[in-house]
């Protein structure tokens, strides 16, 4: 036929197709994790930096979670961070929601509950996650994790849905 | 100057470019370029009531094909993306500009494969057989959508969403693919620039796709790059006048035949082969395909 195309044989084709994909996943994969390395590695200088500057993370006999922390959101439903506040209360440590600044910079107050610490070894421990998504609340079981390198991991799984945060302290004191 | 392509792109803009690309070009090129078509068919005196039909009926499978989808998106479908991507996918991708390009290029290579597997299988054929039964081709026909067109893409993106990339940039980036292609169903430009039509699916690539003339059968399946075609053997060039339509014609404008013939005509294929393997060769050989062929 004019113009028709020589014919790769169709295991051939699939090893090309084969070959493209990976060619491609490889090339965003290598682009991501040189970047998230690089991302971590800032939000736990940071994280140090709060610490060592100030010297007054934690004072002695609190609780290592107590207090505020950051955490910064690039999702599809949401951009921009929240601010967390620990607190030590009788039945345990519990997480309220404290501030919400949007990507416009506009900023938000609220006290909502939205972390119960059940169970914690001195460095990870599970807890109630709860989160608000299209005007409605829900709960879910999670991990938390003190990271060596500075910041608190929280990961949390809900109906397929993965979040996976790394939480940065802010310095007592810090807007 | 990695940086610039590594860097941490926000979500909120992402989102909003995708939106201009995919949601709004229906008002900025998809009508627009519609209008002048209807014109360009009153000029040359072929605006008659049964393109008029043929229109409508494309338009309201459209808005069932897209009930079909949200319904579908609603129950399971996100959820499915979503649990895979948290249960069976390789570390997740940052959003950036080579994770971005890289998965349009993937979502692209899927289209072609979905695409081609749809004219290659019966049952893929009983549902896309309705974008092709028009005798028209204008951006109308674009949006003539089978009952199940919104499925089969499943099998070839949830494998881009295992390969660690967002579901929802990976559902953003099948909708980019589909609306490039779209805006290729027109008769109103003949040939592109030759640089232009080697790399890219354009209006002459894609009139080939949609005709009835023996040597255009199954062949340039691609959403944006031709090369995919150039590359599997499944490209022709437009060089004969081309017939549109199928080879067996539904001569009806009838939105209900429109959009149900091609389920209509495989299970009426179905009741009249014998025995179950048979029966299962026809949803899964060449729609021509029959069981004393």
């Amino acid at each position: 036929m004019p113009g028709s195309t020589p014919k790769l044989r169709f295991p051939a084709q699939l090893a090309v197709t084969a070959t493209i994909v990976l060619g491609l996943a490889g090339a965003a994969q290598l682009a991501s994790s040189s970047h998230d390395a690089e991302t971590f590695d800032q939000a736990a200088a940071q994280t140090r930096l709060a610490f060592d500057a100030a010297g007054r993370g934690v004072s002695a006999g609190d609780h290592v979670l107590k207090g505020r922390w950051r955490v910064r959101y690039d999702e599809p439903w949401f951009t921009g961070s929240v601010v967390y506040d620990l607190r030590e209360e009788d039945d345990g440590i519990k997480g309220y929601l404290v501030e919400i600044v949007d990507a416009d910079g506009r900023s938000f107050s609220d006290d909502s509950l939205i972390l119960e610490v059940r169970t914690w070894d001195g460095t990870r421990g599970e807890g109630l996650y709860s989160m608000e998504y299209g005007g409605e609340r829900y709960e879910t079981e999670c991990d938390i994790e003190l990271q060596p390198a500075g910041g608190l991991r929280v990961r949390y799984s809900y109906y397929g849905y993965l979040g996976d945060e790394l939480w940065t302290r802010l310095e007592a004191g810090a807007p | 100057m990695i940086d610039a392509f590594t860097g941490a792109l926000p979500w909120d803009a992402v989102l909003g470019w995708f939106r201009v690309l995919n949601d709004l070009s229906l008002v900025y090129v998809i009508v627009p370029f519609f209008v002048v078509e209807l014109i360009r068919y009153a000029f040359l005196k072929r605006l008659d009531l049964d393109l008029i039909g043929d229109s409508v009926a494309n338009v309201i499978t459209f808005v069932s094909f897209v009930a079909i989808e949200y319904a579908l998106g609603i129950l399971f479908v996100t959820k499915l993306y979503f649990w895979v991507y948290a249960e069976f996918s390789l570390a997740h991708l940052s959003l950036n500009w080579v994770t971005i390009a890289t998965c349009v290029l993937l979502a692209d290579l899927a289209y072609y494969w979905d695409h081609r597997l749809m004219h290659r299988i019966g049952i893929g054929w009983a549902t896309h057989t309705v974008h092709h039964s028009s005798p028209h081709f204008n951006m109308s026909v674009a949006y003539r959508f089978g009952p199940l067109d919104a499925v089969f893409p499943l099998l070839f993106s949830l494998p881009i969403v295992m390969l660690g990339y967002h579901p929802i940039l990976v559902l953003l980036s099948e909708v980019f693919v589909q609306q490039f292609q779209a805006i290729l169903h027109t008769e109103a430009i003949r040939k592109l620039p030759r640089p232009v039509e080697f790399l890219f699916n354009t209006p002459s690539h894609h009139r080939v796709h949609h005709g009835s003339n023996r040597q255009y059968w199954d062949r340039n399946y691609a959403g944006v790059l031709i090369i995919w075609d150039r590359l599997f053997g499944t490209f022709e060039p437009e060089i004969e006048e081309v017939r549109y339509g199928i080879d067996h014609p539904i001569h009806s404008n009838n939105p209900v035949v429109v959009f149900g013939h091609g389920i209509q005509r495989l299970a009426s294929k179905l009741l009249a082969t014998r025995g179950l393997r048979n029966k299962l060769r026809v949803l899964v050989k060449p729609p021509g395909w029959a069981a004393d062929s």
